[in-house]
């Protein structure tokens, strides 16, 4: 036999042998897509639920429209004195429709108004205030052009929407914790399988079973917290993708401080694959010990 | 049939490394194998393919346990070691093994490393004596080769370097001059009578008769209990 002969293919490593599997990537990002995009959005709504309930001061708001010759303004004053002589009806002012920004005005009108629109809060008794559909019908019978948006529910109705976001988000954090760590579990396990040659070798060796698990831990984490950051990044813009369309009708913006708390996600996703992939692989050491 | 094998007898005063008291190996039929080596000593497991050399070096690696008898290395009853206890006792016990269990990705210096480190031990305190043991088996200019493109009698003598790179008590060569031309084979063995002249107790396992002789190794031969 000649010294020089050529390596047996078998001291090759076996094909993606150095790293975690690439599907733990990909839960990874997607996991960290949605917890971003769920604490970016629980956080910018809760923001504009605490802004909005004090901005909505009035239990109405009456938006009024100029008809035929008489004025936006002549329509408002008349609708001021109509509002006012109903019973339950504790005061109406008129506000300048510059004192509302488009997020307030968009939010209680459903649509833009014109320049021609004008706006008059109303603020009614705790119990036995009018309806809004029995105001509207005393400005309907002083034929003024109006439309009556009743937010006396909507603090509460923004409430329970912030509410519901934040427990979106904690389902969407146990969701994804779960699968990370059944993944992470799995990989470690199925990375010692596949590379069984060089970690049977390292246990040969003499090494510890802590030293063999740290090198699948090392791969998983790195794995998992890459994907993560991907993940933030894509959860991050698509927030403010969304985030912004939503302004629009909304009046939800997205704050800087909203997308430096979802940055925790990545840590939390490779920490819980660190101690999923350190337990999965302990086991497979211990069966690989037993075996030998 | 079953045959007992009894080569050493245990002089006064002497350290005893390994001890090996009915150990069955199954090998076609049942035989009870039973040896000493002493301290420093060397010994040859002779025997053809499936006399039970290699079992009987992995058991002395703490590799498995035997269905029967008793195994001492190094003063640790192999009966009585706990999972925790065999990585520290595997990292005074350098092995040569039969495939060599190289990693064909790591250069032949990181695969010298690869040992250091599994018995815990830190690259920057190690690396000049990863240089000087690659340099003592003749590997010096091929430290950063990947260990595939290595010739047959480099990977062996790697192997080598590997076993020794803790300076371990004990070292077990399973074949370790098995299809080696003869030169290549020659300087692996001055490298183990090397070692053993140090004071590192060796047990070969081998299927040359002739091996032994060259080594001046007492020899336990399986050869009679073989299929």
């Amino acid at each position: 036999m000649n010294d020089e002969g050529s390596a047996p293919e078998r001291l090759r490593s076996p094909p993606g042998g150095e790293g975690a599997p690439w599907w733990l990537a990909v839960l990874a990002t997607l996991a960290a897509v949605f917890l971003a995009v769920a604490t970016i959005g629980g956080l910018a709504a809760s923001r504009a639920a605490a802004e909005l309930r004090p901005r909505l001061g009035g239990a109405m708001t009456v938006v009024v429209h100029g008809k035929g010759l008489e004025s936006a303004d002549a329509a408002a004053a008349r609708a001021q004195e109509v509002i006012a002589a109903v019973s339950g009806v504790v005061g109406a002012t008129p506000l300048e429709p510059d004192d509302h920004d488009a997020a307030i005005a968009t939010l209680i009108a459903g649509r833009t108004e014109s320049g021609e629109a004008r706006l008059i809060s109303v603020d009614t008794a705790r119990s036995g205030g009018p309806s809004a559909t029995a105001l509207g019908a005393k400005l309907r019978e002083a034929r003024i052009d109006s439309r009556i948006d009743d937010h006396r529910g909507t603090g509460g109705q923004l409430e329970r929407a912030s509410l519901r976001l934040i427990a979106g988000a904690a389902i969407t954090l146990a969701v994804a914790l779960i699968l990370i760590v059944a993944a992470a579990f799995a990989a470690a396990g199925a990375m010692i399988r596949r590379d069984h040659d060089r970690f049977d070798l390292m246990r040969r060796l003499g090494a510890r079973e802590g030293f063999s698990a740290g090198v699948a831990r090392r791969r998983v984490t790195l794995t998992v917290f890459i994907g993560a950051v991907g993940g933030l990044f894509v959860g991050i813009i698509a927030a403010v993708a969304l985030g912004g369309r939503a302004a629009t009708t909304l009046a939800i913006s997205i704050e800087p401080f909203d997308a430096l708390a979802a940055v925790i996600w990545p840590f939390v996703l490779a920490g819980a694959a660190a101690l999923a992939s350190e337990v999965g692989a302990r086991g497979e050491l211990r069966r690989l010990e037993t075996r030998g | 049939m079953s045959r007992n094998l009894v080569v050493a007898s245990e002089p006064a005063e002497t350290r005893i490394d390994v001890r090996i008291a009915g150990v069955e190996v199954f090998n076609g039929a049942p035989a009870r194998v039973s040896f000493t080596v002493e301290a420093g000593g060397m010994l040859a497991l002779h025997g053809p393919a499936g006399a039970g050399k290699s079992r009987l070096i992995d058991l002395l690696s703490f590799e498995g346990r035997p269905a029967r008898g008793a195994i001492e290395v190094l003063g640790a009853d192999l009966a009585r070691l706990s999972p925790e206890e065999k990585p520290a006792m595997r990292r005074r016990i350098g092995v040569m093994f039969q495939d060599e269990r190289l990693l064909g990705d790591l250069s032949a210096a990181d695969n010298v490393a690869l040992a250091a480190m599994a018995a815990d031990r830190r690259r920057k305190l190690f690396d000049a004596e990863i240089d000087e043991v690659l340099a003592w088996v003749g590997l010096a200019a091929k430290a950063v080769e990947p260990s595939w493109r290595l010739s047959v009698g480099e990977r062996r003598r790697l192997c080598l370097a590997r076993a020794m790179i803790n300076r371990p008590d004990l070292l077990l060569a399973d074949e370790p001059t098995a299809g080696l031309p003869e030169e290549a084979a020659h300087r692996v063995l001055r490298l183990i009578g090397e070692i053993n002249r140090t004071g590192t107790t060796v047990i070969i396992a081998t299927r040359d008769p002739g091996l032994a002789t060259e080594l001046g190794a007492k020899v336990v031969d399986l050869a009679g209990t073989a299929a």
